[in-house]
């Protein structure tokens, strides 16, 4: 628990020190799920990253959690990148399409709407 | 002035007078022009007790919110903070100070802090430390444990009392507390009769003993009040977690819900106020229009505790009312001209009334009709009659990946957790899941909050609530809206358990036909009564009504408000209420209040 504290004051270059070691308390504190959550959530740090780098858009994807980056990236019509990130994560389907149909209604692509 | 507080057994007034004469005692002590710079969380309900008015009388020219940038430019021979007593506001206080000494007119001024209600060691060597407790020539403590709100309605305003007690397992806040019932003990005489259910409700009550033991000790009893109060229950949140997460129905509870009432006060989008020309003008500058709400206003007192779907029907049947009494002047002989002109300011304000209240349900009604209003009623309604709690529900899926306010989702979420006495594990799992993907780790933080207090969990046996709800006929299919018959109106189908327990203890005079269900809920039962001189004892009043003071620790909704009245307004019945709060919540706040970290 105390960790969580810590990694909640979000320096950034810390991050990842933090998260790891706060895996590495819920493992010690047998709550696997949340272990496995800190875990993703590292993964999901590195991952931005990786993405911001590509596209060359600096401190846009940091701080953000797996649905505002995946929103983000279908803004920026990453579709291949947004698809990928869906299966490195596990999103749930339900997610996915709700944020496709959103995605599609707000840039008023009714076609592709229609034929999803 | 005070005509809000006054007219039941018990008068509110005396507190606010009691308090009132303390504020400006204090300011005395301070001559010439002062300025006050106010805590932000005081400033509103002080203003309860001493509105600016009675202040300005006493020399006070500015008012300052406490920041932690300084002070504006102020020319003031006298600086004054009121404070409670948080560490943080001693660095700001200590800021300012710095700040405010070094302008032209620094040297000068004479600083002074006010505690509310309590000094703390604490605070006062923050202070030395940062070095201006040499500059702050008095400190003195304000004493004004509860706030009076309504001629049945007290409240202490500390939000923080819940979350501090259950999930810090600090008890600062229960002493004040029994503070709090002490001061009222003090001014209405000894209560002869105690019930309490939980566990803060029964350390409270320890502590008024204590304290009062003390108290004796030192000064011999000379108080020969009669007893005005005849019963107390005390009732610790943590018994009925349940009823601040379902939606308010009430008139006054759904204008908490939508638009939040803060010290009585509430604020409401503009636009539903202004008349056509208004609206075409567009000379306003404030976009927000604030009414204040209390039974002072006739109209209100009779609206605020009725059901939503109420309200129209009532308030177009006083707007017919009044223009028949406005329109047949010309069929009227003198007499009656001149009664009707007596009366006509009475007509007029009475008609302003209507006409703001119109303009509040209509602002209601918009939100009301909405599909997302009216979904989220059903699924809370689901919950409270056990329908499919079992399940993840697609609901709250839905809501989660629309990203829709964490508290909202997790308002939801708490009220099926508890309606099933526990989620089953793979249903918490998932929701975690889901709640992480959209809001990112910080909804862990607030998960594991929810689950220290109780409020989420996964399974574990007995199926508490579904006994509670037919053992206390908590749901119930067909109650009217219009003319309730049973307090499970204040939100339509579900019957608040607090003041089921409430109506139950007053009924039968305690616990005893409850044994089984008491054994259910958590925390200690109280039940005592405690030695009062004979003396003292009021002797049943002569129309046999006795007075009841509720008090929650931890905070109540406007809807177990709403519910006691109606209760004490039943025909057989022979109780009066009189209500105090730590703080009057709504399930949004109260779960901010456990969430938030600062």
């Amino acid at each position: 628990m105390f960790i969580m504290q810590s990694m909640d004051d979000e320096k950034s270059h810390m991050r990842d020190s933090f998260l790891s070691s706060a895996t590495e308390a819920y493992r010690k504190g047998r709550k696997d799920l949340y272990a496995s959550m800190c875990d993703e959530a590292l993964k999901l740090v590195r991952y931005q990253r990786e993405i911001e780098e590509t596209l060359n858009s600096r401190n846009q994807f940091q701080h953000k959690s797996l649905h505002e980056t995946f929103k983000l990236l279908l803004e920026r019509q990453e579709y291949k990148l947004a698809d990928k990130l869906k299966n490195d994560f596990k999103m749930s389907d339900k997610r996915y399409f709700w944020l496709k149909i959103e995605h599609m209604a707000q840039t008023e692509d009714w076609q592709e709407l229609e034929k999803f | 002035m005070a005509s809000h507080l006054q007219g039941r057994k018990v008068d509110i007034s005396f507190i606010q007078t009691i308090a009132r004469n303390n504020l400006i005692n204090l300011l005395e002590k301070c001559p010439g022009t002062k300025a006050i710079v106010w805590d932000s969380c005081l400033a509103g309900p002080v203003g309860l007790v001493a509105q600016y008015s009675i202040l300005s009388e006493h020399q006070v020219t500015k008012m300052f919110p406490l920041r932690p940038q300084p002070l504006p430019e102020n020319d003031v021979t006298h600086v004054i903070f009121i404070a409670r007593p948080k560490l943080e506001l001693m660095d700001y206080i200590a800021h300012n100070v710095h700040a405010d000494c070094k302008t032209k007119s620094g040297a000068k001024k004479q600083y002074h802090l006010f505690f509310v209600p309590k000094k703390s060691l604490l605070c006062l060597e923050r202070l030395k430390h940062s070095g201006v407790l040499g500059n702050v020539m008095l400190i003195e403590e304000f004493v004004c444990e509860l706030f009076p709100f309504d001629s049945d309605l007290v409240s202490m305003e500390i939000p923080e009392v819940f979350r501090e007690y259950t999930l810090e397992n600090d008890p600062t806040y229960l002493y004040q507390t029994a503070q709090a019932i002490i001061f009222l003990q003090k001014l209405y005489g000894p209560i002869p009769r105690v019930w309490g259910k939980g566990a803060a409700a029964k350390q409270v009550w320890e502590l008024v003993v204590r304290l009062q033991r003390e108290q004796n000790n030192t000064e011999p009893r000379k108080t020969n009040q009669t007893s005005c109060i005849d019963k107390i229950f005390l009732i610790d949140r943590s018994v009925d977690l349940i009823t601040p997460l379902a939606t308010q129905l009430t008139y006054e509870g759904l204008i908490d819900e939508i638009f939040g009432i803060n010290n009585s006060t509430a604020n409401f989008p503009i636009h539903n106020f202004l008349t056509t020309e208004e609206k075409n003008s567009n000379t306003l500058s404030e976009d927000k229009k604030q009414i204040i709400l209390n039974s002072g206003e006739m109209l209100f007192a009779d609206i605020r505790d009725k059901n939503f779907n109420a309200v129209g029907a009532y308030l177009s049947q006083q707007a017919k009312a009044i223009s028949a009494q406005m329109e047949n002047i010309q069929e009227k002989t003198v007499q009656e001209m001149k009664l009707y002109v007596q009366k006509l300011p009475q007509l007029l304000a009475k008609k302003k009334a209507l006409a703001h209240h119109t303009a509040i349900a209509e602002c209601i009604k918009e939100v009301t009709d909405s599909y997302e209003f009216l979904d989220t009623l059903q699924t809370e309604q689901e919950f409270l009659n056990c329908i499919d709690v079992d399940k993840s529900s697609p609901y709250i899926e839905d809501l989660i990946c629309q990203q829709k306010p964490l508290v909202q989702v997790l308002r939801l979420i708490c009220l099926q957790s508890l309606t099933c006495s526990g989620l089953k594990p793979k249903v918490l799992e998932c929701y975690k899941k889901e709640l992480v993907h959209t809001y990112g780790l910080k909804a862990l933080l607030a998960v594991t909050k929810l689950e220290k207090v109780g409020l989420l969990k996964s399974q574990s046996g007995a199926r508490q609530y579904t006994v509670l709800r037919k053992t206390l006929r908590l749901t119930m299919e067909d109650t009217s809206e219009m003319n309730p018959t049973d307090i499970s109106y204040v939100h339509s189908v579900y019957a608040p358990l607090s003041i089921r327990l409430a109506e139950q203890v007053t009924k039968n005079g305690g616990w005893k036909q409850l044994q089984d269900v008491m054994g259910l809920l958590p925390g200690p039962s109280l039940d005592e009564s405690p030695l009062v001189p004979n003396s003292l004892l009021n002797t049943e009043s002569a129309d046999g009504t006795s007075v009841v003071l509720v008090f929650f620790i931890g905070g109540c909704t406007f809807a177990e408000i709403s519910a006691l009245r109606f209760l004490s307004q039943l025909e057989d019945s022979n109780v009066e209420f009189v209500i105090g709060t730590t703080k009057l919540i709504n399930g949004t706040t109260f779960l901010k209040s456990i969430i938030e970290s600062y």
